[in-house]
């Protein structure tokens, strides 16, 4: 009389994805090892969501500091270090108590990862400005001001104005908002976290994309950063318009 | 009669009255999405936050006993807002004031409260 154990199995996943955590207790008394093993993992697997929705949790150390104001912003760049491309910056807004499983610096995921979270991010933000400095402007000032260019810009699209602004340990120059330098920021604030995913994700598809027009340094795999790869290629074909002429002069 | 408008006529009384007595006036009504501040202001170098409470007699209690623990909390949540909006002032010392007012008398409570941190604000 008693359910094949494949059937329980099958009834605790979509009980987990439901939510469904009672249903559970019924198979609790059944005593074969496979039903038992199948509970275990179960269990398990809600340990495991709950350790997760509290280090989210945790995120929002920096944004409960600040929640007596109305827009709390995350702001986070990529593209710092690489070769060629412009340098990319994002500012979000999210709300209050927002929760994004498995959000975390975007160095630390995975590219799918990454993308799904890119997703989930803007249809949860209350704003999302992202911001860039060229390659023209990276060699005309230098990194840092172009990356500082492109902060800014990304805070003045925001559709909103935020009352502060949360930094991973940067201030930002003629900005007339209250900042926050927040050292590893992108892994302590769940806002900066979130800039720096849609930062990163935004450049990574520019990237992939600048492969079609300017093929053959693999820019769709390294970024624009210097794999060996890269510059080896840059020996054989030169460069490209959008390489950094003053990153490059030693490969050249 | 508008009792929001009794309050503030009053509130007007006590900025100009504070500033006699040497009170440079930095904001009205500061708000924030916790609450508001009725006088912010600087007394010599301290920074003073004033609640203004009026009462037509002490029916229900004197004005100064209107400010309780929650109200305390909100006051200093918002000047933590006002300091982060002006970080030239982060660093004065602070202090809570409460502007008594009773019909035509009225009496600054100095250091009423303390700063209030409080739980968690939804």
């Amino acid at each position: 009389m008693a359910r094949k154990i494949s059937e329980i199995k099958e009834l605790l996943q979509q009980a987990f994805c439901d939510g469904n955590y009672q249903l559970a207790e019924a198979f609790r008394e059944d005593e074969r090892a496979g039903v038992q093993k199948a509970l275990q993992a179960f269990d398990k697997k809600i340990q495991k969501l709950e350790q997760e929705r509290q280090r989210v949790k945790a995120m929002h150390a920096y944004e409960e500091e600040y929640d007596m104001c109305e827009y709390i912003c995350g702001i986070d760049e990529v593209g710092r270090g690489p070769l060629a491309g412009p340098v990319v910056a994002a500012a979000v807004i999210l709300p209050k108590d927002c929760e994004i499983l498995y959000i975390n610096d975007s160095k630390k995921l995975s590219e799918k990862k990454r993308e799904e979270l890119f997703v989930e991010i803007q249809q949860k933000a209350v704003a999302i400005g992202i911001g860039m400095a060229s390659v023209e402007v990276i060699d005309e000032k230098n990194i840092l001001q172009a990356t500082y260019d492109a902060m800014r810009d990304a805070i003045h699209r925001l559709s909103v104005r935020p009352d502060v602004l949360l930094n991973d340990a940067v201030h930002i120059p003629m900005v007339d908002i209250p900042q926050v330098p927040i050292i590893k920021g992108d892994e302590k604030s769940i806002s900066i976290a979130a800039a720096s995913i849609i930062a990163k994700v935004t450049r990574d598809h520019m990237m992939v994309a600048y492969d079609d027009l300017y093929p053959g340094y693999d820019f769709a795999g390294n970024k624009g950063y210097g794999t060996q790869k890269h510059i080896a290629a840059i020996r054989e074909q030169g460069l490209c318009p959008i390489h950094r002429k003053t990153f490059v002069k030693n490969f050249v | 009669m508008n009792r929001r408008k009794v309050g503030s006529a009053y509130e007007n009384a006590v900025a100009a009255a504070l500033e006699n007595h040497g009170f440079r006036i930095l904001e009205r009504n500061f708000r924030c999405r916790i609450g508001e501040i009725d006088l912010i202001g600087l007394d010599g170098d301290c920074l003073v936050f004033v609640e203004v409470k009026y009462r037509k007699n002490q029916e229900r209690g004197w004005p100064e006993q209107a400010v309780g623990l929650h109200k305390q909390q909100v006051i200093s949540r918002t000047a933590d807002y006002f300091m982060v909006k002006h970080p030239e002032y982060r660093y004065y010392p602070i202090r809570f004031d409460v502007a008594a007012v009773m019909d035509t008398r009225w009496r600054l409570y100095k250091n009423a409260f303390e700063y209030q941190r409080g739980k968690r604000w939804n």
